[in-house]
């Protein structure tokens, strides 16, 4: 099969992963105790205010019926209006996703940056102290709750050093034309510099705390991997060849160890996105995450069906993305 | 007197394991000469593949090589630097393993893992300026570009892929290990062993896993390949037809000890140790039935505690008293024949 061929199909799939998302949302939401409709009135509103709530907000139909309405709403682009902001959920939608594919492209980056150089380093200096290092930070990675890092953090940096701004994406007194909703393009595209440093400057503390466990993980994972790679005979035919210790980790060993870390990465980037609901909210940072914990909190259902389906769609489309570089990486594997 | 390449003195390997040192090679003597196929053979785990790595300085990691004298063209490897062996690696002595599956990196085609190694030892200035001139027309290049460095590489891998007749040279260079069959993955990591033109060739066990007829295509290349190139082959095996095939010497290998070492023929007529008479009536003629193939009694011995004396007593049906006390040396007892055994002595 071809590459393009096996896209498609891999696209087309997309929509069932949809229909099985949204159904699961919308009945769990609807299962939990606690009444959008009073929510939505206010608390002193009387009960007929109430009923005329819900009656506007549908919520009086049978749920069958309600999940009918939103599905064929939802084929014309319409995710309906969120009861929090009391505009149209994909409005809301629109103006925060870039926030967080920034801060998880972000995060990814860093445990990139991070995680890979760590692994060769433990790996290549096995059992001495640059290797005890790198895992005593890494067994704090993943055994460090993130919710507490980034109070930790807060606290260090922001506090008592000063160093980091405690949230939003961008100092609201630098002036930043939106123009994709991307800041870090934004102030490429329209050459602001103050602008690309400040929001830079904004993002490093959320996107450490929210890659912290994953810089963890790719560190332990790439260590083994490249300790087992090491004892594999085509590392004797390297050496037997006259390869350079160079060539030999950063051509034979790594290549193959990279494979099992790049699907680890892409299960990271599902994990990463349910950890932007806690850590856009510590760090106000504009973007679904936070967006979708306060609808949550509020029994926001639009809201909370749109950003739902909304990650789904990001989700699968890191998982395509993973499994084509997967491809390239390994050339056993063939679509 | 023919010149010697390769003189093997008084080798001794050991594997410091958990369970105790592991005296792999006790003392492994012998002599290669120049432009001839010499065979190294003995039953699984009697140290080939050790005797192999000693030679590239490439023994894995518990082991160490703690004595002897491994002289190649008159210089002692064991006294070179890192830097100079990985310069000889894969030039000057080039090796081949048993199972190309697992040799060859699954990732990287098989072009890229010849080229890499033409890459790393062979300055290919010359002909990529000449592909500069002829061909790119740039005739007042003094340094090669890239591009044409790249091109005088592929042509490199493509003639060692010829030399090892590959069937479709151009194709298999872009092929990942796992397109090719058995014989041909043999082949290319045969091809990837000659590309630099090596003076020794190690092949270990080269053929073992291959069907027969393959097996013998392979041996047919390799004869056909030392003598176009002019090497000098070992051949590891523990397969008498294929030594009695390939080999003009052989050594006969005991629990990290030469047991006996002498001209093929001479080997096949008239062994000497009781060990090589054993491995002889071991193999079963062609026109005998397989079943009365006659094992040698007993175990290879384990090496942590190895047997004192002889490592052979306990398995020798001619042991005596001494044998059990005295090791015996490697000794000449008669011309170019040489036998570790006290009936010898
Ligand atoms: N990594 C190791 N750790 C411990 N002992 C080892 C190691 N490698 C080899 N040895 C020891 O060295 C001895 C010789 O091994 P070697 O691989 O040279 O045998 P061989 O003659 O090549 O056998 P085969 O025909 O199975 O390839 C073995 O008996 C084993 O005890
Ligand atoms: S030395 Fe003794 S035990 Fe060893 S082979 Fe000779 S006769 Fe047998
Ligand atoms: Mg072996």
């Amino acid at each position: 099969m071809k590459l393009w061929q096996y896209l498609i199909r891999r696209v087309m799939l997309i929509v069932p992963l949809l229909i099985g998302v949204s159904l699961i949302t919308f009945t769990v939401s609807h299962l939990v105790p606690g009444d959008p409709a009073r929510l939505a009135a206010g608390l002193h509103a009387s009960p007929e205010t109430v009923e005329a709530m819900r009656h506007r907000l549908g919520l009086d139909k049978p749920l069958p019926v309600q999940y009918y309405l939103y599905m064929m709403r939802l084929l014309h682009g319409d995710l309906g209006t969120s009861i929090m902001t009391r505009r149209p959920v994909i409005k809301d939608i629109m103006i925060r996703w870039p926030g967080t594919i920034e801060l998880t492209t972000a995060a990814m980056s860093i445990i990139i940056i991070l995680g890979i150089p760590l692994g060769v380093i433990s790996a290549t200096h096995r059992d001495k102290l640059i290797d005890h290092a790198s895992r005593i930070f890494s067994l704090l990675g993943v055994s460090m709750p993130s919710f507490w890092l980034a109070l930790i953090l807060q606290l260090i940096f922001c506090k008592y050093l000063k160093i980091f701004p405690v949230g939003y994406r961008i100092d609201p007194a630098i002036g930043l034309r939106r123009i994709t909703g991307f800041n870090v393009l934004d102030s490429l595209l329209t050459l602001n510099f103050p602008a690309l440093v400040n929001s830079i400057w904004h993002m490093i503390l959320p996107a450490f705390t929210l890659g912290f466990q994953g810089i963890a993980t790719v560190q332990r994972l790439l260590r083994s991997n490249m300790l087992d790679s090491l004892t594999q005979d085509y590392v004797k035919l390297a050496k037997a060849k006259g390869m350079p210790e160079r060539i030999v980790i950063y051509k034979h060993v790594l290549r193959n160890s990279m494979i099992p870390v790049v699907t680890v990465l892409a299960l990271m980037f599902g994990g990463m996105l349910g950890g932007t609901f806690i850590i856009e909210t510590i760090f106000s940072w504009q973007g679904l995450g936070r967006y979708g914990a306060s609808a949550i909190i509020n029994l926001d259902f639009p809201a909370i069906m749109g950003v739902t389906l909304i990650y789904a769609v990001i989700f699968a489309v890191a998982n395509l993305v993973v499994d084509i570089l997967y491809a390239y990486l390994d050339p056993r594997i063939r679509y | 007197m023919p010149e010697v390449l390769l003189r093997v003195k008084n080798l001794r390997v050991n594997f410091y394991t958990y369970a105790g040192v592991v005296k792999a090679l006790d003392g492994v003597s012998f002599e290669i000469y120049k432009g001839e196929a010499f065979g190294l053979v003995g039953e699984t785990g009697c140290g080939k593949s050790v005797t192999a790595a000693s030679i590239l300085r490439l023994v894995d990691k518990p082991g160490r090589i703690v004595d002897g004298e491994i002289i190649f063209e008159g210089e002692d490897l064991l006294k070179k630097s890192e830097r100079e062996m990985r310069e000889i690696r894969g030039s000057k002595i080039a090796i081949v393993f048993q199972d190309p599956m697992t040799y060859l990196n699954p990732v990287l085609t098989i072009g890229d893992q010849i080229a890499e190694t033409i890459r790393e030892h062979q300055d290919l200035t010359v002909e990529a300026l000449e592909i500069e001139r002829n061909e790119y027309h740039n005739t007042s290049a003094e340094k090669p570009s890239k591009k044409a460095l790249r091109e005088a590489v592929l042509r490199r891998v493509e003639e060692a892929l010829k030399m090892v007749r590959m069937p479709d040279p151009r194709v298999v260079i872009d092929q990942y290990p796992h397109e090719l069959s058995g014989g041909m993955r043999q082949r290319a990591m045969i091809a990837m062993a000659i590309s630099c033109n090596p003076k020794f060739l190690i092949l270990d066990e080269a053929t073992t896993f291959l069907d027969v007829t393959i097996q013998r295509q392979i041996l047919e290349l390799v004869k056909d390949l030392k003598d176009r190139l002019g090497c000098t082959l070992m051949i590891i095996t523990h397969d008498m037809g294929i030594i009695a095939e390939t080999c003009d010497r052989v050594a006969v290998m005991y629990a990290g000890t030469i047991a006996e070492c002498a001209e093929t023929k001479r080997i096949f007529s008239k062994p000497l140790h009781p060990y090589t008479r054993g491995l002889l009536d071991a193999i079963p003629l062609p026109t005998e039935d397989v079943k009365v193939l006659k094992p040698i009694p007993g175990f290879v011995p384990n090496l942590i505690n190895p047997p004192p004396g002889c490592r052979f007593h306990p398995r020798c049906p001619e042991a005596m008293e001494v044998c059990s006390r005295v090791k015996p040396e490697l000794r000449e007892v008669e011309p170019g024949h040489q036998v570790a055994c006290h009936l010898y002595g």
